[in-house]
């Protein structure tokens, strides 16, 4: 029998590859600085994502990939500072951008924005303050726009949001260069909105030529200017030669390549085809971090999100809260973070580290399963009990999951894990009888903690379709605390309200509260002014190449 | 009878090849059996504290696990001698259901002939116009969202469900064959009932082919196992199966070599064992057959 040789031999083979396949270190970086001495003008910056981009109509871009070149090309009144690497919770604060200076009433409720002189769209027509207004009534006007909600305090926007007028009586051009608006309520987060990319301006005459073509020909004022999107393939920007900061930007453009798996992009890097790769799958992320030569390059940014384990509250057993505290003390924090690599710090509630109104007084549940055992048998469950947990088919999804069974199973909890696709989960989660167990997640759409309280917690937001309070926690207290702290103009107050807020949703834990996600971005040692920015992850404003005068990517000398 | 069989048995003995494939298999089966003894740690217990280095990476093999350890800190010996259990009994029950029907549909066609024939052959070419894996995903998809079954179930239903033709077909033909032999007609001119010459007659003639036909058949019920794990249609995790391993382990092709290379042994050999095993029982059957 030739043929039992064979497979012999071939098993043989496996055997000695899979010997001798011990994991390879990471090659350092092949390429270096050139060592300028400040900003360089000139270049062009690659990277990639794993999703496409959708749209670049502002009134409708809000997911995150999309948002990546509709910030670049689209300015607000207000901006955020850059990120600083070496700094932490740097990135929060606004600056002036299109605005000059602003002044907001006495009693909070009147906003008077003054335009900076001379701003021009990115051909060189004028910008007036009637383009604002034009811009934020069309989000208003337009149905399919996700942002209108963030307006809803402005006077007569729910007017216009319901087709009942098209001017909105609380945002007026006074003339070219002075915008006001006016709320009927104070609302402290307002100017964050005004900082969304969808409060930028546009021009009428320019929406209304391009027609449904919007989507795709962007006429901006931000610091590059789309000259190609190949949709699904590539978007390349170039430098907008009429941006308002006349330094900026210091890159010639910026080639963004779509729909590149995550592996793929990470070998494109390696290989110097990309200069800023991000969302590494851990074991390519656990090679490059025990890689001394690579350290410099690794980038963090402050978690500006919030992940956990969300409950209904109004299904048993976990309308009791002792069983959701129990949860709580049963879950390790320091497990969930060390499945991620590290790149996680341990939560006490929704709010992220170095957010306004965070409590940072309160520590996280500590790892007790005793505790939670005895709170589980004072609510009823002294033998635990069996619950099925949702969580998104994705691979690290699954492991996290299985970290959660093996916690829980400690304490008697006794969780089957059923898999959804994000699309499903989103649907299912927001019912109420829908899964009462299951993944949780918030991203931060500006620094304020209405942004995340507000949307998550208040019983406003429970409905029977799509409710973005999917715990259905209703707490008239609690609601009574979120309203107050939404219109309080104080800031000592407002943080104490929040404060006050923390506590009460950590009591009451809604959540089993887990963990805040690090952004982890590798750069080549040559990308300067670059860090992943807590509010839009990337910006490129500031970002330059230290690279050889004649724009080539200079080479590390070989390792001896 | 008795002589053929010992024929048969005689013929199995002298093949080399059957022989490895025997011990392999029963190897296989004596860790499924054995694995709550000889599998150590429990297979589904993440041990996140000391399973894994600081930073989360799977540890390699060393003195405590020989094998090393997977992405959550679990044993990967332990999941393997677990895993092989699960593959052996999706593999057994699913063969079992393609059986059973493809026994029943191809002793009826081949004995009834004619239109039942006919109609019954349109409904096998039917099933097999679909690529075999493509109906596999779609129905083990369908019966994991409807949540009919949980668990294992959805996995053997769907394979004993798209892999009944090939048997029926096999057994159809060797049921034409054996209904104008001498012993059936002497049967029927006897006044035998088509039940009593089905069960008495027929049955026992096939029992060669559909030993063959089951053995070949449960190594690729075990491929195909791992191949929906891989895909997610698989036992829910933490389900210690050899396909889920390699799935969860892919990643980590570079940086835990171990997490692929083991299950993916493991499914090769009990593939290669099962399919040595069931051409030496053809060889053994079928002499006429031997290349």
């Amino acid at each position: 029998m030739r043929s039992i040789r064979k497979i012999a031999a071939s098993l043989a083979a496996v055997a000695a590859l899979v010997a001798a396949c011990d994991a390879p270190a990471m090659a350092p970086p092949r390429f270096r600085a050139q060592g300028a001495p400040g900003p360089r003008r000139g270049g062009v910056l690659r990277f990639a994502s794993y999703q496409p981009v959708r749209t670049l109509d502002p009134a409708i871009a809000y997911d995150e990939i999309s948002t990546y070149i509709v910030h670049p090309v689209f300015d607000t009144l207000l901006g955020y500072e850059p990120a600083d690497p070496a700094v932490t919770n740097s990135g929060l604060t606004l600056v002036p951008h299109l605005a000059s200076s602003y002044a907001i009433s006495p009693d909070g409720r009147t906003y008077t924005f003054t335009l900076r002189d001379g701003i021009t769209f990115s051909d060189g027509q004028p910008v007036v303050a009637g383009d604002f207004e034009y811009a934020l009534e069309r989000v208003l006007a337009r149905a399919d726009s996700p942002f209108g909600s963030f307006l809803s305090d402005v006077e007569g926007a729910a007017d216009v949001i319901a087709g009942k007028s098209k001017d909105c009586t609380g945002i007026t051009a006074v003339d070219d260069h002075t915008l006001v608006f006016r709320l009927s309520q104070p609302y402290a987060a307002f100017r964050y909105v005004l900082a969304m990319a969808f409060a930028t301006p546009l021009k009428r005459a320019w929406v209304e030529s391009v027609g449904d073509q919007i989507r795709r020909r962007p006429l901006g004022t931000g610091p590059f200017v789309v000259t190609e999107w190949t949709e699904g393939t590539r978007v390349v920007l170039r430098r907008n030669p009429h941006y308002w900061d006349p330094k900026l930007p210091y890159l010639d453009g910026v080639v963004f390549l779509e729909n590149i798996p995550r592996d793929t992009a990470f070998l494109m890097f390696q290989a110097g085809e990309l200069d800023v790769v991000d969302r590494l799958p851990a074991p390519d992320y656990i090679r490059i971090a025990e890689t001394p030569a690579w350290k410099p390059y690794i980038l963090q940014a402050a978690a500006m999100n919030v992940y956990g384990e969300r409950m209904n509250t109004r299904v048993p057993p976990f309308n009791d809260r002792r069983v959701r505290q129990a949860l709580n003390y049963a879950t390790s924090k320091d497990h969930t973070i060390r499945l991620l690599q590290n790149g996680a710090v341990a939560s006490h509630g929704i709010l992220p580290p170095g957010m306004f109104g965070r409590d940072e007084s309160l520590a996280p549940y500590p790892y007790d399963p005793a505790r939670a055992r005895q709170l589980l048998a004072e609510a009823g469950y002294p033998d635990g009990f069996d619950t099925e947990y949702v969580c998104l088919n994705d691979g690290e999804a699954e492991k996290l999951a299985q970290g959660l069974q093996a916690d829980l199973a400690k304490v008697g909890v006794r969780v089957r894990i059923r898999l959804m696709s994000f699309a499903t989960y989103l649907t299912a989660v927001g019912k109420p009888d829908g899964p009462p167990f299951s993944y949780g997640s918030w991203f931060m759409d500006f620094p304020d903690p209405s942004n995340f309280i507000d949307t998550r917690f208040h019983s406003r937001q429970i409905a029977d379709e799509n409710a973005s309070n999917d715990s259905f926690y209703a707490n008239p207290e609690l609601d009574q605390l979120i309203d107050a702290a939404r219109s309080e103009t104080d800031d000592d107050r407002r943080a104490g309200l929040y404060h006050r807020i923390e506590r009460l949703l950590y009591d009451e834990a809604p959540w089993i509260w887990n963990y805040h996600r690090l952004f982890i971005e590798v750069t080549q040692p040559y990308v300067k002014g670059y860090a992943p920015h807590p509010v839009w992850q990337r910006t490129y404003e500031h970002t330059w190449l230290d690279v050889a005068p004649d724009g080539t990517r200079p080479r590390a000398e070989a390792a001896p | 009878m008795r002589h053929a069989r010992d024929r048969a048995l005689r013929r199995f003995a002298a093949n080399r090849g059957a022989l490895v494939g025997a011990a392999l298999v029963a190897l296989v089966v004596a860790i499924a059996v054995l694995a709550p003894v000889i599998g150590g740690r429990d297979p589904v217990a993440a041990d996140i504290d000391h399973g894994l280095t600081t930073m989360g990476a799977p540890l390699p093999p060393h003195g405590g696990e020989w094998l090393g350890t997977d992405q959550l800190g679990r044993s990967v010996w332990s999941r393997i001698a677990h895993g092989a259990g699960i593959s052996l009994l999706v593999a057994l029950a699913s063969t079992a259901i393609a059986l059973t029907v493809g026994l029943v549909v191809g002793l009826i066609a081949g004995y009834a002939g004619g239109t039942t024939d006919a109609a019954l052959m349109r409904m096998v070419d039917l099933f097999l116009a679909f690529p075999f894996l493509l109906l596999a995903i779609l129905l083990a998809a369908l019966l994991r969202q409807a949540g009919i079954a949980s668990g294992t179930a959805p996995v053997f239903i769907t394979l004993g469900a798209v892999s009944w033709t090939t048997m029926a077909r096999v057994i159809r033909g060797k049921v034409l064959s054996l209904r104008e032999r001498d012993f059936v007609q002497a049967a029927r001119a006897m006044g035998a009932s088509t039940a009593r010459i089905l069960a008495r007659h027929l049955l026992p003639n096939v029992g060669g082919v559909v030993i063959v036909l089951a053995t070949l058949g449960f190594a690729q019920m075990i491929l195909a196992e791992s191949v929906l794990s891989y895909l997610g249609l698989g036992p829910p995790p933490p389900t210690p199966t050899w396909g889920r391993m390699l799935y969860e382990g892919r990643s980590y092709y570079q940086t835990a070599p171990w997490l692929i290379a083991v299950p993916g042994v493991a499914i090769l050999i009990t593939v290669v064992a099962f399919n040595l095993l069931g051409e030496g029982l053809r060889d053994a059957f079928d002499p006429k057959d031997r290349r």
